[in-house]
């Protein structure tokens, strides 16, 4: 029953965002699609949120995170951010939607990014080769998931704050 | 090596124009200024062009290299 309510609520915001991404651009509302620094900050607060809630769920709720379809509930409010990304790049027409600093910010942060999953999926396959932990039937892709999600926002942050 | 600039001093002599008016001139977010103010973020080539076209002036005469060994100019200036 969870897992239907689960998947049409899924469904019908997609629909929704999909509905929202080719109409928004094409109505008044399409002036005050932009770019702007709370969204930016606003995008990274919602991966991090998005990105604990995921872990803290892994180890809470197990394989019925993925059986309950929850981890693509969770993951979904970031997703509509990024579809508020796509709209902005659909209307501006050009990839380049942040400047260059906030590039700057996301490039340190992906290179963070990456370094930092690697070190956390060694110590967890460690874990799992030594049957200390172990992450079964698929539970490694949302881990991986919102592992990289949470370190990605954080560091984009931390970077952007630096200044 | 770094890259300074006297961008406070320019802004100064355009009637204390706010980091926010810069940026909006040159079309970045008011961060991006603070962080090439404070040498945190070495700009692009049209990014200077761009604070130099607003202050009227050669990108020489807002930019200049640090060396190492050199003092930097921002101190003698103020």
């Amino acid at each position: 029953m969870l897992e239907s309510i689960i998947k049409i609520v899924l469904v019908v915001v997609l629909l929704l965002a999909a509905l929202c991404f080719w109409l928004l651009p094409k109505t008044k509302l399409a002036k005050k699609l932009k770019m702007t620094v709370p969204i930016f900050i606003t995008t990274n607060i919602v991966g991090i949120a998005c990105g604990i809630f995921g872990l803290v769920g892994i180890f809470i709720w197990k394989e019925f995170i993925i059986e309950a379809h929850l981890w693509e509930l969770i993951i979904f409010p970031y997703t509509l951010v990024w579809v508020y990304w796509l709209m902005v790049i659909r209307l501006k027409k050009t990839s380049i939607i942040v400047d260059e600093k906030q590039e700057w910010d996301m490039s340190q942060a992906a290179g963070s990014t990456i370094a930092g999953t690697l070190l956390i999926l060694a110590f967890m396959f460690n874990l799992s080769y030594n049957d200390v932990y172990q992450l079964n039937n698929g539970m490694w892709f949302p881990f991986y998931l919102f592992t990289t999600i949470l370190l990605f926002s954080v560091s984009t942050l931390l970077f952007f704050k630096k200044s | 090596m770094k890259l300074g600039n006297f961008i406070r001093r320019c802004r100064f002599d355009m009637g204390e124009m706010s980091q926010e008016q810069l940026a909006k001139r040159v079309d970045v977010t008011r961060q991006t200024i603070l962080s090439v103010e404070k040498r945190k973020f070495v700009p692009s080539t049209l990014l200077a062009l761009k604070i130099a076209r607003v202050f009227d002036k050669k990108v020489d005469d807002i930019f200049y290299i640090i060396d190492e060994e050199s003092q930097d100019k921002t101190y003698q200036f103020f």
